[in-house]
């Protein structure tokens, strides 16, 4: 045996994969949002309204003081007085309540638009393939769905408000300062490329600290993610401290990013108040300049520096703003960035077969999309996964319709793969896999990447030996992908009864009962079982199993293999053995060797070969 | 979260305490933060008075005096700010950070959680939970700043006209406990809206974890629709949370409006009056419209410490949540310790569990020992009982029971126990990382360990050897590969007593044949010394261990060696298949 590779010296982040989900373009990201807004264009139409309105009624305070100390400098009496507070107390009151309004408006547009991209992420990530999905880490997608997108809703709802109330005030103030004297307009107008340069020295710095943010972002959470689901090898192995030390650099690599950030930003504000500053003092001169010339009076020039003091506010919004479309846009592109990932256009249906040449009743299931299923096929030049050797070289396998083909080999052999490839699971680099579907003018090839979900499973199934229970109801787990006309009770407690689950009717809250994450445990024996089940339900013309009855160990592994037994009853199947005795019943035997089919044939057949079969049978018969 | 058993104060505590620990650091960056909202306040009042006394009656003299003050009010707000801010965010960013290390500490403490909680919902605890926690850092130097502020704006009021100040200082208390009065409203909502948010985090995390079983079955498109549920009950709870939240930014809208309308009313009045000059109105004024920042931030005030006491008390919560596991012994490590293995099929409370598992008789049914220093292979007829044990054992339900060298397990300190005995999971778990990371955690590997676990080939296949990149979860390894590696991680640690449940059912049998020899290999090179009692129903695996204890359906264990139980049907039939 071949020494394995010595390890190279392990740098600080030993240990992360190097591939990373991607990140989409901002054009891209923003051609994503905008349909989830769009849906809602009524609500936005509204809610700009409310916000415009809301602006217009906050502008009216100042201007009743600046009209008050017009009045008071012209000698008027108390009667400007009380025009000017009533005026400020209903412009006040009435920017209030649009406020309110325009508040909750923003949240009905903002939360479900952003939920909806949320959505359509979590659905893209659902349908990534092994070896895509994994390769930055399922924490790396937990994080985008949950903190990349709570990021993009805050920003969509704070963002156009701001926008829109800013910018009404800026278009009440500019020519009103105009019109007290135009030097004074063009003075305050200097601020314009004064905020410009404060911009470009900034957004250029910030976007790869923020960028750099978010990734630490990711990774801290994927860390402790990854550390919670695999507590117990941690405990049993004692590299809990160790692991939790990996977290603590994480988070504290996340903790300085945070710090450089905000540094930058700060800097920003400095510039931004040296604008202020700036235009303030030119205002000042040019105001002592015109009023010791006699060309404008010392009210318009108080009135001026009172609106320019006002827009102190909104202005640094506004410019702040940028930094808020810059943060999110980064969290709306990795957030888009998963859809980006090559998704197959399932839009095939499969053909029906029509009453002609239907599988005889009972047997193969009873929607004619299955009685239309005439085989699978998969042709595979050959295959390999990102950053690993080939797997599969030159693999020709065909099932026809209720035949039990059994793959076994040496472990490592490529069954797994090919059993995914068959099962329409995994696509192949080089090479395809098709179902063989009966249609009126004979038997078609349909490509497996290119037909629709629901048609696909009701030709093929695969249950692999990992299982998974999500948290919610037995029932929910037994039924997802069942096809709505078979999910009635009865049908249920057959299949469960068909797979050895009796155990279910016996809980006390029966298929009620919650399970999965924080619910009651399942033993793999129990899960394996339900998965079955499940199968038996959906009720597929082929089935494959790979390795669906080892998890369970030797334990129960009898009680699973009458479940397999039951899932395979009147349909094809692929099933991938380590335990020969599931091979030797079947129609067929392939047997796989570093990622080729050597041998196929009966049991009997490749016995007398004296072949590789040969060499597993008597290794497993241990005698 | 239903069933809360901290008391409702303890999330305030937890804030008061960040607040306490960073004392010194928080007043500093207050004072700096209070020279910026000094310096806002008084920008305008300068404005005002550079136009009263230097372009109302030209005089460059000063006027440049006068832009000078200004420039230095500028200056002071900028670097307040900036310094001021800064601070206090290192401290916000260490907090965030302590707060998630205390989670994630707890979250892996050896002694367990009593209530276990989806990964997803502590993974929400460390990162939105400890932002919004340690935010109370924020609050407070803004709110000292804030109300450092409005003393400033107070004093230049009340020096510039004694009744006008006074009745500011009265107006905006009275406002700011109207605001209190509406908070409770918005703590529920918010909270409710942060607990949908972390129910759709869990939620994502569980349907990724499960994202194969679901391509399997073509039921991805009802898992998103799952989703859907939880993120559209997010959605609405967070629209929900925008009435409270929105009445409150209105509430506080009017407050700063009232008391700039009632300055604006009395100011006009005195003017009117003549006891005031129109150039000090526009101080006045400029100053008090100031007013409504440093008010909304005292409104905000309310908010956020409502927001960060919710999330406050989710922490304390789960910090605080009880132990599973409470053993406290510490026995001396000792790789070729005997063990006894145990069950009963009914759960045995922790506390008892010292007595039950010391039985009178060593060989009574329902136990079986392993020799200290050998390789016991255990058969059982009962074909579920490795992985009842092994569930059971993990779950520490009491069901499944050790004891090392006469020390009972559950008596040992959890965290001295990873050096007592080593009994991984069936069901491994693979990290994001390399091979050699999963399997050694960074350790050395002996290349022995690689043989004995059938995984040179393996390794040797990868492009990058050892350094192959697993996904989280090893959703890129075929469960052969998987137990292999697992094998080899078990293998490789420091000589410690194991125990393997059912290591090799998803390998071929002539891998399994190899792994047996290897597994000899490896223990002859390590000197034999360390006890390994191995569950397994594998001819190859029972015929290569020094020891086998046979589990018969009824009655006590059997030992023999495999050749010799081969002549009894029942065992034939455990290692048949």
């Amino acid at each position: 045996m071949s020494a394995p590779h010595a390890p190279a010296p392990l740098e600080e982040n030993s240990g992360e994969s190097p591939q990373a989900l991607p990140v989409a373009s901002y054009r891209a990201a923003w051609r994503l949002l905008v349909p989830h807004l769009g849906r809602r264009r009524g609500g936005l139409v509204l809610a700009v309204a409310v916000s415009l309105c809301a602006s217009a009624c906050a502008v009216v305070p100042s201007l009743a003081i600046g009209a008050l100390v017009d009045a008071l400098a012209a000698r008027g009496g108390m009667p400007a007085v009380w025009w000017a507070v009533a005026a400020m107390v209903l412009g006040l009151l009435l920017a209030a309540l649009f406020g309110w309004w325009g508040r909750v408006l923003w949240a009905r547009v903002a939360e479900p638009a952003v939920a909806g991209l949320r959505e359509e992420v979590v659905d893209a990530a659902l349908g990534l393939e092994a070896g895509h999905s994994g390769a930055g880490g399922r924490g790396d997608l937990v994080a985008r769905v949950s903190d990349d997108a709570r990021l993009v809703a805050g920003a969509v709802a704070e963002l156009l408000p701001t926008v829109v109330g800013a910018a009404s005030l800026l278009v009440v103030s500019l020519p009103t300062l105009f019109t007290l004297h135009w030097a004074l307009g063009l003075v305050v107008l200097v601020a314009v490329p004064l905020y410009a340069g404060s911009l470009r020295w900034y957004l250029p710095r910030s976007e790869p600290l923020y960028e750099r943010e978010r990734e630490r972002l990711g990774r801290r959470t994927g860390r402790l993610v990854g550390a919670l689901q695999g507590q117990a090898a941690l405990r049993s192995h004692g590299w809990g401290e160790r692991e939790r030390s990996r977290i603590e650099r994480a988070s504290e690599q996340s903790r300085d990013a945070g710090i450089d950030v905000f540094r930058m930003l700060t800097g920003f504000f400095a510039r931004n108040n040296r604008a202020e500053c700036v235009v303030m003092v030119l205002l000042l001169v040019v105001g002592f300049l015109l009023v010791s010339s006699g060309w404008a009076s010392v009210g318009a020039v108080t009135a001026a520096a009172l609106l320019f003091h006002r827009l102190f506010d909104p202005l640094s919004a506004l410019v702040v703003l940028f930094d808020v479309v810059q943060e999110a846009g980064i969290a709306l592109r990795r957030l888009a960035g998963v859809l980006t990932l090559p998704r197959p256009a399932r839009s095939v249906r499969l053909p029906s077969a029509g009453r002609r040449g239907a599988a005889p009743l009972g047997a193969g299931g009873d929607t004619p999309e299955a009685d239309g299923v005439r085989g699978l096929r998969a042709s595979v030049t050959s295959h390999r996964y990102p950053g690993g050797g080939e797997v599969l070289t030159g693999v020709e396998l065909c099932l026809v319709a209720g035949e039990r083909v059994a793959l076994v080999g040496s472990t490592g052999a490529g069954k797994s793969t090919l059993a995914g490839i068959v099962a329409g699971t995994l696509t192949p680099t080089e090479g395809n896999a098709a179902v063989m579907a009966q249609t009126e003018s004979g038997v078609l090839d349909v490509p497996m990447g290119e037909l629709e979900t629901p048609g696909l499973r009701r030709a093929v199934c695969l249950v692999e030996q990992r299982t998974h229970i999500f948290a919610g109801s037995l029932r929910q787990n037994l039924l997802l992908g069942v096809p709505a006309a078979r999910r009635d009770d009865d049908e249920c407690s057959r299949a469960l009864q068909s797979a050895g689950a009796a155990w279910v009717a016996e809980l006390p809250e029966g298929l009620e009962t919650t399970v999965g994450e924080g619910g009651r445990g399942l033993s793999a024996v129990q899960e394996q079982q339900l998965a079955l089940a499940r199968v038996m339900l959906i009720d597929p013309a082929f089935v494959v199993l790979d390795e669906a009855t080892a998890e369970a160990g030797s334990a129960g592994a009898r009680a699973l293999d009458r479940a397999a037994e039951e899932a395979v009853r009147g349909r094809g199947a692929l099933v991938v053995a380590h335990r020969l005795s599931q091979a030797r019943d079947a129609d067929r035997i392939a047997v796989m060797e570093q990622g080729r089919i050597v041998e196929q044939g009966t049991h009997d057949e490749l016995l007398a070969l004296r072949g590789s079969y040969a060499k597993l049978w008597e290794a497993w018969a241990g005698r | 979260m239903a069933g809360m058993s901290s008391s409702p104060s303890s999330g305030a505590d937890l804030l008061r305490r960040i607040l306490r620990q960073h004392r010194t650091t928080l007043v500093f960056s207050a004072l700096l933060l209070s020279c910026w909202t000094a310096g806002e306040a008084l920008v305008p009042g300068v404005v005002g008075a550079t136009i009263d006394t230097a372009i109302a009656t030209p005089d460059a003299g000063r006027l440049a005096l006068w832009l000078g003050a200004l420039v230095l009010t500028f200056v002071m707000l900028s670097y307040g700010y900036r310094f001021g801010a800064r601070i206090s965010n290192v401290v916000v960013q260490k907090e965030t950070h302590r707060l998630r290390t205390l989670v994630a500490d707890r979250a892996l403490d050896a002694r367990g959680t009593i209530t276990p909680r989806p990964a997803g919902e502590v993974a929400a605890l460390a990162s939105s939970d400890a932002d919004v926690a340690a935010g109370v850092v924020r609050q407070f130097v803004f709110g000292v700043s804030a109300a450092l502020g409005l003393l400033v704006c107070a004093g230049y009021l009340l020096l510039t006209q004694l009744w006008l100040g006074l009745l500011v200082l009265a107006l905006v208390p009275l406002g700011l406990l109207a605001l209190r009065l509406l908070t409770p409203t918005l703590t529920r909502r918010t909270g409710e809206h942060q607990e949908q948010v972390a129910a759709a985090s869990a939620s994502v995390a569980d349907l990724l974890h499960g994202a194969p079983v679901l391509r399997g079955i073509g039921a991805e498109a009802e898992a998103a629709r799952w989703f859907a549920l939880r993120s559209q009950a997010a959605a609405s709870a967070a629209i929900r949370a925008a009435g409270p939240a929105g009445r409150l930014d209105a509430f506080s809208t009017v407050v700063s409006g009232l008391v700039l309308a009632a300055v604006a009313g009395v100011g006009g009045w005195l003017v009117v009056e003549g006891r005031l000059s129109p150039g000090d109105l526009i101080g006045i004024l400029g100053v008090t419209a100031f007013l409504a920042t440093p008010i909304s931030t005292l409104t905000a005030l309310a908010e956020g410490w409502a927001r960060s006491r919710a999330s406050a008390q989710r922490l304390e919560t789960f910090l605080r949540e009880e132990p599973a596991r409470r053993g406290t012994e510490r026995p001396t490590p000792d790789p070729a310790a005997p063990l006894r293995l145990g069950w009963s099929p009914v759960a045995v409370a922790a506390d008892e569990r010292g007595a039950t598992a010391a039985p009178a008789s060593p060989d009574a049914p329902g136990t079986v020992r392993a020799a200290g220093g050998r390789f016991t292979a255990i058969v059982c007829a009962d074909a579920g009982l490795p992985s009842r044990w092994d569930e059971s054992f993990h779950a520490a339900d009491g069901r499944a029971t050790v004891s090392v060298a006469g020390a009972v397990w559950d008596a040992v300190d959890p965290t001295h126990a990873p050096a007592i005995l080593q009994a991984s999971p069936h069901t491994p778990h693979f990290f994001l990382g390399t091979v050699h990371h999963n399997v050694s955690h960074g350790e050395d590997v002996d290349p022995s360990v690689w043989d004995a676990a059938g995984s040179s080939e393996l390794i040797a296949g990868w492009e990058q050897g050892q350094r192959h990149g697993l996904d989280e979860g090893g959703g890129n390894l075929s469960g052969g590969q998987r137990q292999r590696l697992a094998l080899a991680r078990a293998l490789a640690s420091p000589p410690v007593p194991r125990i393997l449940v059912d290591p090799t059912t998803a390998v071929d049998s002539v891998t399994q044949a190899r792994i047996a020899e290897g597994l000899l290999a490896w223990r002859r090179g390590r000197g034999c010394g360390d006890t390994l009692a191995l569950f397994t129903s594998s001819p190859a695996l029972a015929g290569a261990a020094d020891d086998v204890a046979f589990v018969p359906h009824h009655g006590a264990t059997i030992y023999g060696r495999h050749h010799d139980l081969m002549q009894r049907d029942d065992y034939r039939e455990a290692v048949g298949r």
